[in-house]
């Protein structure tokens, strides 16, 4: 583990970046998420800086370095709220693609994309796959919500007084990063409330029926609909929830340590095994005797 | 030219991404039109200066100015054309195109949430390149202009230059990116102090075998390049030195707030010239002078 001085690559030097290289270093995570429309209480950047909260804490555990958050994201269903900024899912596709050949091409053998959740995974998730397809060489895109459905994550916060969502972990994420502020509005945070539809009354029926099925366009039309449910500024297990949720954060890292080895073996691997066309090799009993 | 009246509000953060839907919502409700964009690549710049310094400086001039003028900042945009630095490590170069692909589609996303104006804030060159091909490009097809600010030209004005007039060193990116991290609460320490308080030479940014070749090309036009060794873009500058009396730091964040102030009339400019344009749209010319 090298003892860096910052693992944000915008504040490092070029001279610090290729002394990493020459020390071993060969891991860089690229944090990204969308300028998106969450409500009163949290704030719009809040998939970012929960991915780059994680990448932080990850760049510290595995010796990695962090690319500044990528905003330029798709936004999806909240470009109703003002302040969003949603591009394209094919935009953010050619942004993180650029970013993966860039960096692969200097020779970051481990380029891992981290989304916060959905819906930025979507353009993500088409970047690994035709980067995949078009050189053989692996990244990896891990969201930091799906770590949250972790048993040894949920075994966490299981019990706590209200709902742990995405309020609590945007306060988390930037005590993480060094940018903390306080909740607008304290009270109305601290209140259990009943997690609303995400569409009108008029249309939900019809929305979760096509979604039971597939999926539809769709967008939120009232800022309940995606906001305001969430709970912070209470006490849990004896400690503000906002600094419980940094240890949520810190766990979530622990628990992908392991698989950013998996990532190494998967590159290996795939090194002594290059592509080739599949042949038959099981008999089916048709073949000729 | 009539001063605006719109006071500036007490927002608790001006950075967007730290702020919640509702309040971009309230800023609009309160008469809020003004938006900057700061941007710049991460790219090599050596030894004691930050791979961000372009947009540490954007970011830093935007939050300097959106306090004084009632505005919003968008997270910095690193996605951008870092051109000659590509041969360092780290650096990460997008296409001018695709730099400017990026900025136009910001511009049409908050032109049409309500933003009158729109600042796109570059440090420096090179990623002012697609900075002005965004502008030119959306003013010809919309109508409605956007106004790109480059940082560097501000330490032209006669009273920055002043400010730092007889300093001892070369005053340049590493102090820039020194001050512009300290604004952004994100200082960091110059990797070699020592090495970064000693007066240097610039040097020329090409090889010697072919500086001539390039200067000349350069003279009347432009020519395809990067650099081939670390001194070439870095190494240069210094900081730590006491000018005056004072760290040449804090004299710098100084400098950036002058900068700021500097600026702020040029914003009452853009919303005249955009008043004008309402008043005054796309007409061919016709004749009017006589020639005979």
């Amino acid at each position: 583990m090298q003892n860096l001085i910052t693992r944000r690559m915008d504040e490092m030097t070029s001279r610090e970046v290729e002394q990493y290289f020459k020390n071993g270093g060969d891991l860089v995570l690229v944090p990204f998420g969308p300028a998106s429309g969450h409500g009163g209480n949290t704030s719009l950047g809040i998939h970012s800086h929960m991915a780059h909260a994680f990448s932080l804490l990850m760049a510290e555990k595995a010796d990695g370095l962090v690319y500044p958050p990528l905003y330029t994201c798709f936004s999806g269903a909240t470009r109703a709220y003002r302040g969003s900024a949603s591009f394209t899912i094919t935009e953010q596709v050619n942004i993180l693609k650029r970013i993966t050949g860039i960096y692969k091409a200097q020779g970051f053998r481990r380029v891992v994309l981290v989304a916060g959740t959905t819906p930025e995974n979507i353009a993500a998730q088409t970047a690994v796959r035709e980067y995949f397809d078009e050189t053989e060489d692996p990244v990896w895109m891990v969201v930091f919500a799906r770590l949250l459905e972790e048993p040894a994550i949920k075994e966490m916060i299981k019990g706590y007084p209200g709902h742990f969502g995405e309020l609590v972990l945007d306060q988390a994420a930037l005590k993480i990063i060094g940018r903390q502020r306080p909740i607008p509005y304290p009270g109305h945070a601290r209140k259990l409330r009943a997690e609303g539809p995400d569409q009108p009354a008029e249309i939900h029926p019809d929305i979760v029926k096509m979604r039971t099925w597939g999926m539809v366009g769709f967008r939120h039309h009232d800022e309940e609909n995606h906001s305001n449910h969430g709970n912070a500024g209470l006490t849990f297990k004896g400690m503000p929830d906002t600094d419980y949720a940094v240890k949520v954060f810190e766990k979530a890292a622990n628990l992908a340590l392991p698989a950013l080895q998996g990532y190494s073996r998967y590159l290996q691997w795939l090194k002594k095994h290059p592509f080739r066309y599949i042949t038959p090799t099981e008999r089916m009993g048709s073949e000729a005797k | 030219m009539k001063r605006s009246t719109a006071k500036v509000q007490p927002l608790i953060t001006r950075r967007m991404d730290e702020m919640t839907s509702r309040e971009v919502e309230l800023y609009f409700q309160a008469g809020g039109d003004l938006i900057f964009v700061p941007m710049g690549p991460v790219s090599g710049h050596g030894a004691f200066i930050p791979m961000g310094i372009h947009a540490h400086w954007a970011q830093a001039i935007s939050l300097l100015l959106a306090g004084r003028a009632n505005g919003l900042v968008y997270p910095p945009v690193y996605t951008c054309y870092s051109g000659a630095t590509r041969s360092f490590r780290g650096a990460c170069s997008f296409s001018i195109m695709e730099q400017t692909a990026i900025l136009k589609q910001l511009v049409r996303m908050y032109k049409k949430q309500g933003f009158k104006r729109i600042v796109l804030v570059a440090g420096t060159t090179p990623e002012n390149m697609a900075g002005q091909v965004a502008v030119r490009e959306y003013f010809d097809e919309t109508e409605d202009p956007i106004w790109m600010l480059v940082c560097e030209q501000l330490l032209e004005e006669p009273s920055i230059k002043a400010m730092y007039e007889g300093y001892s060193g070369n005053f340049g990116e590493t102090l820039i990116s020194q001050a512009a991290l300290r604004i952004l609460g994100r200082p960091r320490d110059v990797p070699y102090p020592d090495w970064a308080r000693a007066p240097k030479n610039d040097d020329p940014d090409q090889p010697a075998e072919i500086t001539d070749d390039i200067g000349h090309l350069r003279k009347w036009g432009t020519i395809g390049f990067r650099y081939f060794e670390e001194g070439q873009h870095g190494n240069h500058g210094t900081a730590g030195i006491k000018h005056k009396g004072r760290d040449d730091v804090e004299l710098t964040v100084e400098i950036l707030e002058r900068c700021a102030d500097l600026v702020l009339p040029a914003l009452e400019h853009y919303r005249h010239y955009q008043a004008w344009l309402q008043k005054h749209p796309f007409a061919y010319i016709i004749p009017s002078e006589k020639l005979t």
